[in-house]
């Protein structure tokens, strides 16, 4: 048999290494870098220390961006994990049509970020939108998400739910298909009704998956941008603004590169302290399990 | 109580009919063996009394109450499961007292009785443990204190030592067996291992396409079976069949033939005109050489099994088919010997040809 020696693996491994230095490693260390200066077009970047984290964490408007965020996240990602552990557990009941029905809740995952928002601009469009007109016909409110901040913020939700639904939804039917069918036979033999089923039989075995599912859209909702900078901009009057459109407007309206930088720091730091948090609950869960 | 009456019970399956119509009473504290080939509806049958399938005709009583509709937690039965079924995020103690904190049994009670039930079956120490942590046979004893802590009335095993090792099965069950003479319940066991049946069963039913072929103690089915099917399944090794013709049937008696063996004279059973029939041979009633009114049957050895303590040859004989001899104690022989084996005709058991349309179907 040929030895392999770590020389010999080296060049095999280079162009993947070469990549990710050049596509993540070397503009991360370059964003660290610009965070702690002042810098903009033609301008020569300037050291200023902590300054760019204390302007922003300082600026009401990253305060606004940050509880707008928290306040989607939460709501979106739970009310979606809700709605998918529901359509999880209707599709393992037997439902008919079942395929068909599989397509359709998988559908919008197929859909581009840009087209989603185009489709749901139209839609929910406050003249001609056919879901506004169906609304008014049924005497229903009106989502008035262009000028209505709390509306827009509602309209958010709902998009965002729509559209990462498949995401959750697939982890949590296969964390289900997979738990074996006798555990129920036992569990109602031993006298459990439906309802204790779920909660005692269900619940604790799927938790790992529902942990998994939660964390990465914790950390996909927490850098949530297409949504909200294609609906509304982040308007009206950067009401709806959520940490990521800040950072784009800092960096690309402002051009202020080093508040931008911090910004992403910032965002990085919140995401890794959720999902530390997550990871730690998700090893005390798998190891319970086992 | 906890007699059971099945009473012409049926399931179908979309039109497809697994269980054809079962007749049967158990009575309290009796241990019966459901037995028969896979597919044969065993499984489906002990699921029906289970409450985990709807039965599609008949009636099933349990207490000498109809239970056909009535849900698994109410019919007092626990049931022990091929795969173990055990809660993998509980440990062996929730695992075992799941059922009564269910019903809500007051906790020092529910542990009393799980403490008791774990020093039964010698797994106090592994209380603490999950089950991935547990071996098969530990997982199994846990299995059955989870049925036993609930302290019901008909016990239900499904083919509950299949996925143990042979030495391990051997051990279970005879644990099996005390735990019946223990707790005097009434268990019904799906097997599809003879050796299963005849050593736990008080009573064993013989199933085949969904068709109730025999019910007797396991000595009255081994010694008389009704038809081939049952001379077949009952036994090891299986019975030798062999195609004859019956040249003339007298009081009782028939004299059959075929090709190398007889003519001899054989008990009738159900045969009642001359034919086609199959004349069952079991292997221990073959001995080498001959005698006076022994039937002969002459070939050559095929395959020998030398186990120490019997010797199994495979013979196959000079004028058609092969038969499988079992001999008490070390038999030198060497392949393709001619050799001579003969019955003696009282032991050997006529059935009609119609018993075995395709006689490979019978497994073993």
């Amino acid at each position: 048999m040929r030895k392999t020696t770590f020389l010999g693996v080296v060049p095999l491994l280079a162009p993947v290494q070469l990549l990710l230095l050049v596509v993540v490693i070397l503009p991360s260390i370059y964003v660290v870098w610009l965070s702690f200066h002042v810098s903009s077009f033609g301008q020569a970047p300037e050291f200023t220390g902590w300054s760019n984290y204390l302007r922003v964490l300082s600026d009401p408007a990253f305060r606004g961006a940050m509880w707008n965020t928290v306040v989607i996240v939460v709501v979106a990602v739970h009310l979606e994990m809700l709605m998918a552990l529901g359509m999880a557990l209707l599709f393992n009941s037997g439902i008919p049509f079942r395929r068909i029905l599989l397509v359709a809740v998988l559908a919008p995952y197929a859909v581009s970020e840009v087209v989603a928002v185009a489709m749901w601009r139209f839609l929910f469009d406050l003249d001609i939108g056919p879901i506004t007109l169906l609304m008014q016909g049924l005497g229903l409110p009106v989502l008035e998400w262009s000028y209505d901040p709390v509306d827009a913020t509602v309209m958010i939700v709902l998009l965002t739910i729509w559209m990462h639904l498949p995401f959750t939804f697939v982890i949590l039917y296969a964390a289900r298909l997979a738990m074996p069918s006798d555990l129920y036979e036992a569990a109602r033999i031993d006298g459990a009704t439906r309802l204790q089923c779920f909660w005692r039989v269900t619940l604790p075995l799927m938790g790992p998956a529902i942990l998994v599912a939660l964390l990465f859209r914790y950390i996909f909702a927490f850098r949530m941008f297409s949504e909200v900078w294609l609906l509304t901009g982040g308007g009206p009057a950067r009401s709806t603004e959520v940490v990521a459109v800040y950072l784009y407007q800092e960096a690309f309206s402002y051009n202020a590169f080093g508040t931008a930088s911090a910004t992403a720091l910032l965002m990085v730091a919140a995401s890794l302290v959720l999902a530390s948090g997550y990871i730690w609950l998700l090893r005390r869960q798998v190891k319970n399990a086992r | 109580m906890a007699e059971l009456r099945l009473s012409g019970v049926k399931k179908d399956y979309g039109g497809h009919s697994v269980i054809k119509g079962v007749d049967l009473d158990i009575r309290h504290g009796e241990f019966v063996v459901f037995v028969g080939p896979s597919g044969c509806g065993k499984s489906t049958l002990l699921r029906m009394i289970a409450g985990l399938e709807e039965i599609s005709g008949g009636t099933l009583e349990i207490g000498g109450k109809r239970a056909n509709d009535v849900s698994p937690r109410d019919r007092g039965i626990a049931m022990v499961f091929q795969s173990y079924a055990l809660y993998p995020h509980l440990t062996v103690a929730e695992n075992m007292g799941f059922g009564l904190s269910l019903r809500k049994t007051p906790q020092a009670e529910a542990a009393k009785r799980v403490a008791r039930t774990a020093e039964i079956l010698q797994i106090t120490h592994l209380l603490d443990r999950k089950p991935s942590q547990l071996s098969g046979g530990q997982r199994q004893r846990v299995a059955i204190g989870r049925a036993i802590v609930r302290d019901p009335s008909v016990f239900l095993f499904d083919e509950p030592l299949s996925n143990l090792d042979a030495a391990l099965r051997m051990d279970m069950r005879m644990e099996i067996a005390k735990l019946h003479r223990n707790l005097g319940a009434t268990m019904i066991y799906v097997t599809h291992d003879q050796v299963e049946a005849m050593t736990l069963a008080d009573r064993i039913v013989v199933l085949n396409g969904g068709v109730v072929q025999q019910v007797g103690r396991p000595i009255d089915l081994f010694r008389n079976p009704c038809n081939a099917f049952v001379a077949g399944f009952i036994g090891s090794p299986r019975m030798n069949f062999l195609p004859v013709r019956v040249e003339s049937v007298d009081a009782g008696m028939a004299r059959v033939a075929a090709p190398g063996i007889g003519p001899v004279t054989v008990s009738a059973g159900r045969i009642a005109a001359p034919g086609q029939a199959i004349l069952g041979v079991r292997p221990q009633i073959l001995t080498p050489g001959d005698a006076e009114g022994r039937c002969l049957l002459h070939g050559r050895v095929a395959l020998l099994e030398r186990m120490g303590t019997e010797t199994l040859v495979n013979i196959r004989l000079t004028d058609g088919p092969s038969v499988l001899a079992v001999v008490p104690g070390d038999l030198e022989l060497s392949p393709d010997q001619d050799i001579s084996f003969s019955f003696s005709p009282s032991d050997a058991r006529l059935f009609p040809a119609s018993d075995l349309p395709d006689p490979s179907a019978i497994p073993h």
